[in-house]
């Protein structure tokens, strides 16, 4: 049977989307923004989302990628391709490369990807 | 088990923390002195209010209180009663809000998200939804919630009820 290699049963993956969470809460306390003021900021209905995607539990909904990014004052191209790279690192392996690479202070490197925070 | 909802405290002899419902009644007796028959889990009992307020002093935290925890727990029995693989994940935000979620087990896709708003107001919703029901009593916002159709709609989406066809709610 076909096992989906990006269910979050997978230790490998659980660990990505706390990464990703890990991404998210330094976006935004670069930011200088609370998690509520966050929430206010993408349109969640309640700031407790905010906090739970941030320990790495769900994920941003696509549709809300743009807004998310806005908020956070990252270009949507490398906020979407950052974010891939936790949440689907199969296609991302495939699309850009390795993801090995580490983050660096000041500008992060996430899977081969430079990232500037504005 | 709901994982990360309350803090790691050593057993006595004999005593296993292999579910909520005995750590709950192990930590009151703890706290209180109380034995298991004297305590009643009403959220007016002094033993509550009074372990309450040692969780918040110790822990310096508005967690969920044992008895939110124990509904919650009852909850998730439910969901796998019926048929749901779920896990219960939890945390506080920034301000202190204690949020906790279910996930099914097989995927770990967010299904409900249920949160304490300040000190008396509570949420059970869809992440990103925008829907969900509030109230003041937890117990309540979790019914309305779990028979609206959109609570009954992620109940549902339980990918090992879904296979099995057995959840109902």
């Amino acid at each position: 049977m076909y096992s989906h290699p990006q269910r979050l049963s997978t230790k490998g993956t659980k660990e990505l989307r706390e990464q990703a969470g890990s991404w998210l809460r330094e976006l935004r306390e670069n930011c200088g923004l609370s998690q509520r003021q966050l929430a206010a900021k993408v349109g969640a209905e309640f700031y407790t989302f905010i906090s739970q995607l941030e320990t790495g539990r769900g994920r941003i909904p696509p549709d809300r990628y743009l807004v998310w990014a806005t908020a956070l004052k990252v270009e949507p191209q490398e906020f979407v391709r950052t974010l891939m790279s936790f949440y689907d690192p199969v296609t991302y392996k495939i699309l850009f490369g390795s993801t090995s690479e580490k983050p660096k202070s000041g500008l992060r490197r996430t899977g081969g990807v430079r990232l500037t925070i504005k | 088990m709901i994982r990360g909802a309350l803090p790691a405290k050593k057993l006595a002899h004999g005593e296993k923390s292999s579910c909520l419902w005995c750590r709950l009644v192990t930590k009151l007796r703890w706290e209180t002195g109380h034995s298991s028959e004297e305590i009643k889990l009403n959220p007016n009992c002094g033993a509550f209010k009074m372990i309450r307020n040692c969780t918040l002093a110790k822990y310096g935290s508005t967690d969920w209180s044992l008895l939110e925890l124990s509904i919650l727990e009852q909850a998730k029995k439910t969901l796998e009663y019926q048929g749901g693989n779920v896990e219960a994940e939890c945390g506080i935000t920034d301000e202190g809000d204690p949020w906790l979620v279910f996930c099914d087990a097989d995927t770990s896709n967010v299904l409900c998200h249920f949160a304490r708003l300040g000190s008396d107001k509570y949420v059970a919703c869809v992440p990103f939804d925008n829907v969900g029901t509030t109230g003041s009593a937890l117990a309540d916002v979790l019914d309305d919630f779990f028979s609206s159709p959109v609570g009954r709609g992620r109940a549902l989406g339980l990918s090992s009820a879904v296979s099995h066809g057995k959840l109902r709610i």
